[in-house]
């Protein structure tokens, strides 16, 4: 297991969390490789079924990382996506899988050290946990 | 004698005689502009909603029969979501109401021209099963549907039982309704009690120049004591259903025999998006994405993203679920799809202390938010 290196998928938005990323990089702040990102306009937007989409793919974390509370370019899209992965997070852990493999974070366009601890600490925590067991599974 | 053969005996069920010259007077003195009433088909073998506007077309109702061949909110949905519409009276079970009170917040209904009838429900069989206890029976079973429930008791119909969603439901009799048809505690003699619930059904009821009944004295001691003993059934199986699914195989094995035929979308009065998801491109996959599903997992089962498709399901719909079993009686394999979301859809909605059907007042948990809450995460 020691050589398990997690896939982490990162849905981010526009505005906040994806300059925060860009921001890790351009400050070249030192974050693990293992994060794929997607951009969209809010983390809003992120309908439940492209995380388990992913997980169902076989990816063994997802980020969704978006606005402060209070500073979402449109609103209140952050204030729903809470509300969407609290449902899908309790669904997650009833039907035996860890939750803390969706991780919900609100990353500014400042807070790329933010960022790039982010990273790291799920990918500690998913070496922790081990491979996604939905990637394995014959039904998908 | 075979019911299918014969024309429906009118003398034999006088038990919805009174409820025909309630729908019959509401048309008549142009209350409304049509009912949307369960009626016989020819022959009496099944039940089926019909929209009526010519009085005499009444001759078949039957609000006693224990099958429901679809969840009538989404029918009400169709007669009432758009302009110009008619003025309907629609006569409908407490899961139907519900249901129907989850579509209005959804705004996929409105109910400024509807009066919603509610009539109390003993529970309801498999369509299939319930023709063959009318086969047996030699006719439709009104009658002892009303004497079962005059007397506060189930149903029993030789070996057949009600479908599982009837007999853990925990609403016998409807709630969100402007005029109530009583069974339950209801004189066997004279038939169902209809009875205004508010304003706007007292109105209805008086155009109508129908007598005002009260509810039948009874009524609330049998609902409280058939609603305690469904309660405890259904903890029971939400249990058992809980920890057969708390592991991933667990969940995996229950829904093996899925073929993603999605019977279970189709019948769902909740589920109403006009093209589904999994009917759009984003579910076109490459020929070669197949294999290369199988060649990382050595085999997958075919058709794929049945799994998928479920989770999908219970995250955009779990919250608004009001049990009602279409989605289990549409399964041509018999999987426990009600169990599902039952079982999980009553966790996610105790996050946001929500029950669907309750109130039209409260919104959908997945619509709304608050600047305060669920940190931290």
């Amino acid at each position: 297991m020691d050589d398990f290196e997690p896939k982490i998928l990162g849905f981010v938005c526009n505005w906040c969390t994806y300059a925060g990323a860009d921001l890790a990089g351009t400050s070249r702040i030192q974050y693990p490789p293992n994060i794929r990102i997607v951009r969209l306009m809010c983390s809003g937007s992120v309908d439940p079924l492209y995380v388990l989409k992913s997980l169902l793919e076989g990816v063994d974390g997802v980020l969704i990382g978006g606005c402060h509370p209070g500073d979402c370019h449109y609103s209140n899209g952050n204030y729903k996506a809470r509300r969407r992965i609290a449902v899908l997070k309790s669904i997650l852990r009833q039907i035996g899988l860890e939750d803390e493999r969706v991780v919900l974070r609100w990353i500014s366009a400042s807070e790329g050290k933010r960022f790039a601890d982010t990273v790291t600490e799920m990918v500690g925590t998913l070496k922790e946990l081990g491979p996604n067991p939905l990637g394995e599974t014959w039904q998908i | 004698m075979n019911p299918a053969e014969t024309e429906p005996q009118v003398e034999k069920r006088t038990a919805s005689t009174k409820s025909a010259e309630f729908f019959h007077a509401l048309l008549e003195k142009e209350v409304v502009d049509a009912v949307l009433v369960p009626q016989q088909v020819p022959g009496g073998k099944v039940v089926v909603q019909t929209l009526v506007t010519d009085p005499s077309k009444l001759e078949n109702i039957d609000l006693m029969a224990p099958v429901l061949m679809r969840n009538s909110a989404s029918i009400v949905s169709d007669l009432s979501f758009q302009s110009p519409r008619g003025k309907v009276a629609a006569v409908m079970r407490p899961c139907e109401l519900n249901a129907l009170v989850e579509l209005v917040k959804f705004k996929q209904a409105n109910l400024d021209d509807v009066i919603l009838i509610g009539v109390d429900c003993p529970g309801t069989y498999e369509p299939k099963e319930y023709i063959q206890i009318v086969t047996a029976h030699g006719g439709p079973v009104s009658e002892q549907v009303l004497d079962a429930l005059s007397e506060g008791k189930a149903l029993s119909f030789g070996e057949y039982e009600l479908r599982e969603a009837c007999r853990i439901c925990e609403h016998p009799g409807p709630a969100n309704c402007q005029i109530l048809i009583a069974l339950w505690g209801a004189d066997a003699a004279s038939g169902p009690a209809i009875v205004p619930v508010d304003e706007k059904g007292r109105e209805a009821v008086e155009q109508a120049s129908f007598p005002l009944q009260d509810e039948p004295p009874g009524r609330s001691g049998i609902i409280e004591k058939v609603a305690g003993e469904r309660s405890a059934r259904s903890r029971k199986l939400i249990e058992e259903f809980q920890n057969r699914i708390s592991s991933l195989q667990g969940l995996i094995d229950e829904f093996a025999a899925c073929k993603r035929c999605m019977n279970c979308r189709e019948e769902c009065p909740i589920c109403y998006c006009r093209e589904c998801i999994f009917c759009s491109p984003t579910f076109v996959h490459e020929s070669n994405k197949y294999l290369k599903w199988a060649r990382q997992r050595k085999i997958i089962k075919m058709p794929v993203e049945t799994l998928l498709f479920h989770l999908t399901r219970l995250n955009h719909m779990g919250t608004s679920c009001v049990a009602c079993g279409q989605c289990s009686s549409a399964c041509p394999n018999g999987l426990p799809v009600m169990e599902l979301f039952r079982a999980i859809g009553s966790n996610v909605q105790k996050i946001f202390d929500y029950v669907p059907g309750r109130s039209l007042e409260e919104e959908p948990p997945l619509t709304v938010f608050r600047e305060d809450e669920l940190e931290p995460r």
